[in-house]
This record gives C-alpha cells, sequence and structure tokens, in this order.
C-alpha cells in the first residue's frame, strides 16, 4: 500500500522564524475568506495537518483552537472538523493582537514620510487585492462569501 | 520476550548467520574423527595437524560471534534494541557450548574406537569438556574485550603459540591434574564474561582482568590432564609389592679379589614376568678385625632382556611352559662387581667377616593389554590400546612382524607411558610355549592429538624375537597358525632401598 | 507519563575535559525537543546517558518518573534510540532484520515498517552490506521507528539522507507524536528544517546548557531588536537593555534581546529612547537563536548562563 502525503485544502508554506501558529492561522483564515474553502467543506485534521507541515501536533492543535474558536471552523467529535461560515463578531481580544503589527505599519509610513490617508489607502488596496471586492468597511455578517477574483464565474 | 525467549532469539541468528562457518568446523571434526580412528586407512598418513585446525576453526567462530554482538562497542546494535544484557552474552556462551557438544560427539566417536568402557568414556569426555571450554571461552573473553578481529587474532595466536611452546616443555614430564582450578577458572571466567555485558564501561582495569583471565584460560588446558583408560588392573594379575622381590646373597666361602675388584654374587627371586630394575649398590665390608670398608659398583644393572627368563605373564598361566624360570617364580643370580682402592685391596681381600649390601630395587610387572591373532589383518582393541598385525614372516630362519600399534596417552599409577615401553611376545598354544619379541627404536612413534586433549601414539613397529631365544624355538613354521601376538603394557609397582646380609664362613 | 527529566549530568570522558558540566533541563510527555549544539557540545553524550547507554558520572536521566540507567528503558521497550554510528547486525536483508526485530518489540507495527520502506525508497531485498551511508541510516531509522517507542531519541538523524527522505523522516516523526504522543529528543544540525517540528529546544555549548524551553515561549523571550540613532541613544540602549549578542555597524545597534531580563515591548522601547530615528522588535529563527548563543558563549560565557 503506497503512502500518500496529505496535501492541504488551502496553501501555506512555513517560514522559520516567525511562529508557526500565527503564519497557519493567517493562511487558513486568508484561504476560508477568500473562498478557497467554502462553509461545510471538510477541514483537515489534527494528524494531516501535522504531517503535510511537519509540525508538533500541539502547535496544530493551537491553530484548529484559534481558528474554532475565531468562528472560522468547528470541531465535531465523532464527524470532524469543517469549515464553517465565518467569523463572528469582532472582539476586542483580536484587534489587540492587530496593535503590534499596526503600530509597527504606522511608524514605518511615518518614517518614510507617508501620510495617514495614503497609508489607508494602501491597507484598502491590499485588502482588495487579497479578498477581492468587498466593502471598505468590510462586514461581519455571516454571509461575508466574496466570489473569487478569478476568471470562473461565481456559484 | 522473556529472558529465555531472547537468548533463543539471538542464538537461532547466529546460527543462521554462521551456518557455513559450523559446516566447516563439523567437517574438520569429521576429518578428526576419521585420522584418529585410523579409518579410511589412507587418513592417518595425511600430515597436516588437524588437531590445530580444529582448534583454530573453533576460536575463529567463537571470535566472530562474540564480536557480532559487541559488548562493549558504542556501535553494538542489541545494546538499543530491548535485549537484555546478560541474555545476550548467555547465547554466546549457548553457541559455546554448541561447539562444545560437536567436539565431544566427535570425541565419543573416536573413543568408543578404542574400546573404552562406558564409565571411561564419560570419565574421558568429563575430562575433555573443562579443557576446550576454557579455550573457547578464553577467546570468547578476549574478543569481548578486543575491538576488532585482527587484534582478537592476535591475541589468539599469541596465547595459542604460548601454549605450544609449554606444551613441548612438558612433556618430558608427567601432567597433575587440576580439576579444582580448572572449574575456579572456568566459573569465573562465565562471570567476567557475562559481567562484560552488563556494564558496558571500559576501564582500563576491567579490560585488562578480563584481558589476563581470557589468555590464562587459553593456555591453562595445556596443564589439564591427559586423558586414557583407566587402570587396566582388573585383578587377574596379583598386587604384587616391592617385598616380593626377594634378594640374597648365597655367600658361603670367602669372596675373591681379582684385579682391584670383589665380585659378589646376588640372588634375585621374582615373581613370574617381573623386570627388576638395580641401582646404586653399595657393600659394607665388616673385616674380622672389626673395621669396616665401604665399596661402591659402578653402573646401573637391568636384568631384564640380558639374562634370564623374565616373561610376561599370561592368563592362562598354568598351561603355559614358560621358557626358562620354574612356577610362579623366577631366579636369577647376578654378580655383581665391586671396587677395591689398590690401598685397602690387601687389608679386605681374604679377611671378610661379613657383609651388608644396600640396592635401589624398582619393580614393573606386566599387563596384559592385547591379543592379535597373527593372520592377515586381524585387529585388536582394548580400553585405550588398538593393534593390527600388517605383515608376519616366520620360518626357520626369520621371526619378523609388522604391528600397526596406537594407544590412548595415559597415566597408569602416576607413570606416563608410551610405545616403547610396550612389551610384545608371541605366544603359542598348542605348544605351550612363548617367547619374547622386541623392537628396534628406527621407527619413532609420534604422539598426535587431534581432538582437544585427546592424546594418542601411534607407529608402525616391527618385531622380532630376542636372538638367543632363537636357539631354543623349534619349528617355527607351525606358530603361524596357532601363535597370538600378546601386548603388554609395563606398570611400576614399587622402588625402594633393600638391603641383604650375609655372613662368610671360612 | 513519559516525560524526560535531566537532572544534573556531568559526564566527563578519560582524562579529557569534561563532556557535560551539570546539565539540567526537561520535556514534557509528547514534546518533540530539539538538541541543539555545535559539534562537541555533548549532545551524542547526553543522549546517550539519557538512553542509558552511559552512565554519567554524577545526575541521572529519568523518563516518566523511572531512572534510565543501565539501559532500564531501552529493555522494557520504552526508548528507542537511532544514531548515526550504529552498526547493524550481519543479516544478509532488510527483510530479515525485520523480521528478527518484530518478535522484540511489544509494539512492532508491520504495516509501518513497509510504509516507511517504500516511502524511504528501500526494498525488503536489499542487502544490507550494500546500502550506502544514507540508506543505511534510513534503514537505522525504520527499525527505530516501527517499533513505535514511547520516548524516541535521535542522534544525526539526517546524516547523509536526501531531501526527500529527510521530509519522509520528519512527517514520520510528527504522525508518530500525533497518533502516539511519542516524546521525542532529536540532536540535529539542520536547525532550519525541523524548527517548525519542535516544540521544545535545548542549547547547548561545550557541555553546558545555555537556553532551554518551549519553543513559543523562547520566541516571546529572545527578539531581535535593531535601534537607528545617534551614539547617545545608542549607548544608552546598549547599557540598559539585557541582551544576549550585540552588533555595531556606524549608527545601527542590533541585540538579541532577553525580555526576562529586561521587558521589553515596542511602545515601551519607543517611549523610553525616543530619541531612536526607528527601532523593530523581529522574531528570532531559532537557527538565529542558536548562532547568538554559540556565538555569545564563545566570547563572554558568563554572560551567556541561561537565567
Amino acid at each position: 500500500m503506497y503512502h500518500v502525503t496529505p496535501m492541504l485544502p488551502f496553501p501555506v508554506v512555513i517560514q522559520p522564524g516567525e511562529s508557526p501558529v500565527k503564519q497557519v492561522v493567517f493562511a487558513a483564515s486568508k484561504a476560508i475568506l477568500a473562498g478557497v474553502l467554502r462553509a461545510g467543506d471538510p477541514f483537515p485534521s489534527v494528524r494531516e495537518m501535522s504531517e503535510a507541515l511537519k509540525l508538533h501536533p500541539n502547535t496544530v492543535q493551537k491553530v484548529v483552537a484559534e481558528l474554532a474558536r475565531d468562528g472560522f471552523i468547528v470541531v465535531r467529535p465523532g464527524v470532524g472538523t469543517v469549515v464553517t461560515a465565518g467569523p463572528r463578531a469582532p472582539d476586542p481580544d483580536r484587534l489587540r493582537v492587530l496593535d503590534d503589527s499596526v503600530e509597527q505599519l504606522v511608524v514605518e509610513a511615518r518614517r518614510l514620510g507617508l501620510g495617514r490617508e495614503e497609508l489607508v489607502s494602501a491597507v484598502d488596496a491590499s485588502w482588495v487585492a487579497v479578498f477581492g471586492d468587498a466593502r471598505r468597511t468590510g462586514t461581519h455578517d455571516a454571509d461575508l462569501r466574496v466570489p473569487r477574483p478569478s476568471r470562473r464565474s461565481g456559484r | 520476550m522473556s529472558w529465555w525467549s531472547q537468548v533463543r532469539h539471538v542464538f537461532t541468528r547466529d546460527l543462521r548467520r554462521t551456518w557455513m562457518a559450523l559446516g566447516i568446523y563439523a567437517l574438520m571434526l569429521c576429518v578428526a574423527v576419521a585420522r584418529a580412528v585410523e579409518w579410511p586407512p589412507m587418513m592417518r598418513d595425511a600430515t597436516v595437524a588437524v588437531g590445530v585446525l580444529v582448534v583454530l576453526c573453533a576460536a575463529i567462530v567463537v571470535a566472530v560471534a562474540v564480536l557480532a554482538d559487541h559488548p562493549m562497542r558504542a556501535d553494538a546494535f542489541w545494546a538499543i534494541q530491548p535485549l537484555h544484557a546478560s541474555a545476550v552474552a548467555t547465547s554466546k556462551l549457548v553457541y559455546v557450548l554448541l561447539l562444545l557438544l560437536l567436539c565431544g560427539l566427535a570425541m565419543l566417536v573416536t573413543l568408543s574406537s578404542w574400546n573404552l568402557q562406558p564409565l571411561d568414556l564419560g570419565r574421558a569426555n568429563i575430562g575433555v569438556f573443562p579443557v576446550f571450554a576454557l579455550l573457547l571461552l578464553g577467546v570468547a573473553m578476549v574478543a569481548a574485550v578486543c575491538m576488532d578481529v585482527t587484534r582478537v587474532g592476535v591475541v589468539v595466536v599469541a596465547a595459542i603459540g604460548i601454549a605450544f611452546l609449554i606444551d613441548m616443555r612438558l612433556r618430558e614430564s608427567t601432567a597433575g591434574t587440576y580439576w579444582a582450578l580448572a572449574l575456579l577458572l572456568l566459573l569465573g571466567s562465565t562471570v567476567l564474561f557475562v559481567q562484560r555485558y552488563r556494564d558496558r564501561r571500559s576501564s582500563r582495569m576491567a579490560r585488562g582482568i578480563v584481558l589476563g583471565t581470557g589468555m590464562v584460560a587459553m593456555v591453562f588446558p595445556v596443564f589439564a590432564a591427559r586423558i586414557g583408560p583407566g587402570d587396566a588392573n582388573d585383578g587377574s594379575v596379583p598386587r604384587h609389592t616391592l617385598d616380593e622381590v626377594a634378594l640374597s646373597l648365597p655367600v658361603m666361602a670367602m669372596p675373591t679379589c681379582e684385579n682391584g675388584r670383589l665380585i659378589v654374587p646376588l640372588g634375585v627371586v621374582a615373581p613370574l614376568g617381573w623386570r627388576i630394575g638395580l641401582m646404586k649398590p653399595s657393600l659394607d665390608v665388616t673385616l674380622d678385625d672389626g673395621a669396616t670398608v665401604s665399596l661402591s659398583a659402578p653402573g646401573w644393572m637391568q636384568l631384564a632382556g640380558s639374562q634370564g627368563p623374565m616373561l610376561p605373564t599370561v592368563r592362562d598361566r598354568a598351561n603355559v611352559k614358560v621358557i626358562g624360570g620354574d612356577g610362579d617364580h623366577s631366579a636369577q643370580q647376578i654378580q655383581i662387581a665391586f671396587v677395591v682402592p689398590a690401598a685397602d685391596s690387601a687389608r679386605t681381600c681374604g679377611r671378610i667377616a661379613r657383609l651388608a649390601m644396600r640396592l635401589w630395587v624398582t619393580t614393573t610387572t606386566g599387563t596384559e593389554v592385547l591379543r592379535v591373532p597373527l593372520q592377515g589383518q586381524a585387529r585388536a582393541v582394548a580400553p585405550g590400546f588398538r593393534a593390527r598385525v600388517t605383515a608376519a614372516t616366520l620360518d626357520d630362519a626369520t621371526v619378523a612382524i609388522t604391528a600397526r600399534v596406537s594407544m590412548l596417552s595415559n597415566e597408569f599409577a602416576g607413570q606416563r607411558h608410551d610405545l616403547a615401553a610396550l612389551d610384545f611376545a608371541l605366544l603359542n598354544h598348542e605348544r605351550g610355549e612363548m617367547v619374547r619379541l622386541s623392537s628396534p627404536r628406527s621407527d619413532a612413534e609420534s604422539s598426535v592429538s587431534e581432538l582437544p586433549g585427546l592424546r594418542h601414539m601411534a607407529s608402525t613397529l616391527d618385531l622380532e624375537p630376542y636372538i638367543s631365544r632363537m636357539a631354543r624355538l623349534s619349528g617355527l613354521q607351525s606358530w603361524r597358525d596357532s601363535a597370538v601376538l600378546i601386548v603388554t603394557l609395563p606398570v611400576e609397582r614399587g622402588r625402594g632401598w633393600r638391603q641383604v646380609e650375609a655372613v662368610v664362613s671360612r | 507519563m513519559t516525560d524526560i527529566a535531566i537532572d544534573a549530568v556531568s559526564y566527563r570522558y578519560r582524562r579529557n575535559a569534561e563532556a557535560l558540566h551539570d546539565v539540567s533541563f526537561g520535556a514534557p510527555s509528547g514534546a518533540i525537543l530539539g538538541l541543539l549544539g555545535s559539534n562537541g557540545a555533548g549532545k551524542t553524550t547526553l543522549l546517550q546517558c539519557c538512553a542509558g547507554l552511559r552512565a554519567p558520572d554524577s545526575g541521572r536521566v529519568r523518563i516518566g518518573g523511572a531512572d534510565s540507567g543501565s539501559r532500564a528503558l531501552i529493555v522494557s521497550g520504552v526508548i528507542g534510540y537511532v544514531a548515526e554510528g550504529v552498526r547493524l547486525p550481519a543479516e544478509r536483508t532488510l527483510g530479515q532484520l525485520e523480521r528478527w526485530l518484530a518478535p522484540l518489540h511489544r509494539r512492532w507495527d508491520t504495516y509501518l515498517a513497509t510504509s516507511l520502506r517504500e516511502r524511504f525508497g528501500l526494498d525488503a531485498s536489499c542487502r544490507l552490506a550494500t546500502l550506502s551511508r544514507g540508506e543505511y541510516m534510513k534503514a537505522s531509522l525504520l527499525c527505530a521507528l516501527a517499533a513505535q517507542p514511547r520516548v524516541l531519541l535521535m542522534d544525526e538523524p539526517f546524516t547523509g539522507i536526501d531531501a526527500l527522505s529527510k521530509d519522509e523522516i520528519l512527517r514520520a516523526m510528527v504522525a508518530s507524536a500525533a497518533a502516539n504522543g511519542t516524546t521525542v529528543m532529536i540532536a540535529s544540525h539542520d536547525i532550519a528544517e525541523i524548527e517548525s517540528a519542535l516544540s521544545h529546544t535545548a542549547i547547548l555549548t561545550a557541555g553546558r546548557l545555555r537556553v532551554a524551553g518551549a519553543l513559543e515561549q523562547l520566541r516571546e523571550r529572545y527578539r531581535r531588536v535593531t535601534m537607528v540613532g545617534d551614539e547617545d541613544v545608542l549607548a544608552a540602549f546598549a547599557r540598559e537593555q539585557a541582551w544576549l549578542e550585540i552588533e555595531r555597524a556606524g549608527r545601527i545597534v542590533s541585540i538579541v534581546a532577553d525580555g526576562e531580563r529586561t521587558p521589553f515591548d515596542h511602545g515601551m522601547l519607543h517611549r523610553r529612547f525616543d530619541g531612536a530615528d526607528s527601532i523593530t522588535v523581529e522574531d528570532l529563527s531559532l537557527r538565529d537563536l542558536f548562532a547568538s548563543v554559540v556565538r555569545s558563549a564563545r566570547t563572554a560565557p558568563s554572560r551567556a548562563e541561561a537565567a
């Protein structure tokens, strides 16, 4: 019987240095938000992800816990892990996590001589590039299903 | 896996891996056995030292087995497997045991060709076991301490060389038995060997102890007892002691001096078939005025052969007319010449009142070992002896018999015997006559050791009667059909000083 | 249940300097701990002490509470050990070796052995005598992994292994951890490749422990802080902040900061050293952390002592 290395249904490459939890959570959320993974799709198990990414299973557990807490996936005992409709309402903790990165971004922009509006439009542009043409404020509704920015007709 | 299962697991794997080497070892044992039993007949002429090859082969096999699962090497595979160290060590010991058992089997086959009694068979094998076991354990210990094959090889060859040299020195002397020491060494070696596996530290002292003990174990078997049949004294030969030899000075008249020598006749009466040796005679002469003079005689006289009819005893003594001698005893008279110094000559001769002679006497009896008919290739086997008459010529002019004799090197009553000590005689039942044969020393006996601890001698002897007997025999041709070659082994019975006195009557 | 506790282990080779000096650290059950160190730092000696193949001069190693001395835990099947130098027994083929090993181990998984063998590109009829060095290593690993030990100790398992097989080994390792909760201690020079699989690490230099702990925590604790600014700001910074390693060039100072000694966070640093042009705080890869620890140990041993 030939063993097949599981491939994950979303693209992710682990770079050394940065926390792998952050990297995988980022990649998975990005994939779910971008529509690569849809609601109801099976999400890989801890074992599958551990083996595919050569990550310690505890690390993968943390990833799953975070994604579940953010509402991206739900773990059903006996059935498996499943992608859900979308993130919940934002809670203040999550924004605080971004504090560091935002601060760094702001300081860096300032250093380079960018103005506030310029920074905001840069952020906006990046948002669109990743997630497609969503409304500027970004919805928190359950039906944030953005059609893939591709040639294919949306479903 | 239980401890015993582990032992079996490692042992069976070793068997599986080394079946070819074991096969070669078994083949060598077969060759050794064939040579020892002298069948097929061509085997005995091969000059290769099979015995040494057997030992070397076994040593190599043991060394390889131990090195494959080395107790001390850091890269040993067994150490990272769930195997008890003692189990691995034990499986190596079982492997050694297998080699010993194969050798024991070969020994059994060989010894049975010498017609040993079952008890002697057992005794002989038990005698060999510690010998070979020590050798192989020694090799195992050296292998446990030395990390690779070449070093083991060097040490083993050195030890065998030392053993060989010691053995050559010991050949002249009798080897004693050191059973207690051998068993102690065996036990100690086993413990040290197993401990090597359990305690994998390689401190210099530990390694030195193991290496030293290993080499001692390898060399020790040289001192071990030679094996052989038990004392063939089966009761038919009466147990005589030295006192049976009666010495007498049948001096009635004044002894005469001639040319500065005092000739004293001595009478010797001994049981038939005894060989008497007389040494270091000294004479104390008491003169008629009370003074004493001490005289000595040069040389050593052995009575057998040259004078008197000392012949080996035979079973049916009563029916045999032994040439010379009467009844149960044989009487001889010899003359001993004592040197009288010129100064004392005038004073001594003619004025002797009393004589006291002192002699060192050794007695040897013969025990019959074998009887071989003369026809064709007749063979006979006795415990520890084999003889075969290969050629017999009997006519009025010649008596010539060629016999192939081999015997297990043995010790009877504390003496070591070799083929040179054997006595041969021809017995003619019909005529009731017996004649003694001698063999010229040209054909040297060869001592061979085919299997560890088993030493035997074999030689082809050409036998002729003592020339002086020729005159008394008649009709030799008729001997051919009814004569039997008797092989006798002389055994020393006793030795000691004896004194004999006489009063001179005028 | 299978946590590793190394307690004040010291070892000295005959007449040589100490190979290990008072090393103490631990790994919880199910951890994958990377043992890092330069050549000769004492990793092999430590792993051998953990396995019970070598008795430490002082201190002891306990696994799951049980002392591992005198191969006790190897014999009971708790520990599996793989090292570069081990010589496979002289069986003819790999298949024969597997068949011989299977009854020895309680949890030997034949299916796993076959699967690993295929993934490594080996064949059951491979003759052991003709294997290349890398294939030899793969065969040893196969035997260790198929036995499914509770604790796996690996000493430079990637020596001579091609990249694809390295992948397979790492996958098998984490799969084992995921499936059975195996605790793994792996000594390797391929830090970048194994970093993601590790949950813990311990860094040795010259027989001494410098840094040990869970990777998550170490990532929080050691960060690279780079400051651009004038001389006086930089000097103040270098004086006050606890660092593992410091580099200066022109108007830039870059330190590997120890957040446990003197805490840092971005906002606090900005407020404190507001004269600086810029302050960046970056995560360190394990490889960089290792390099910093080793370099600092060489230049200022006392400074590099683990807190």
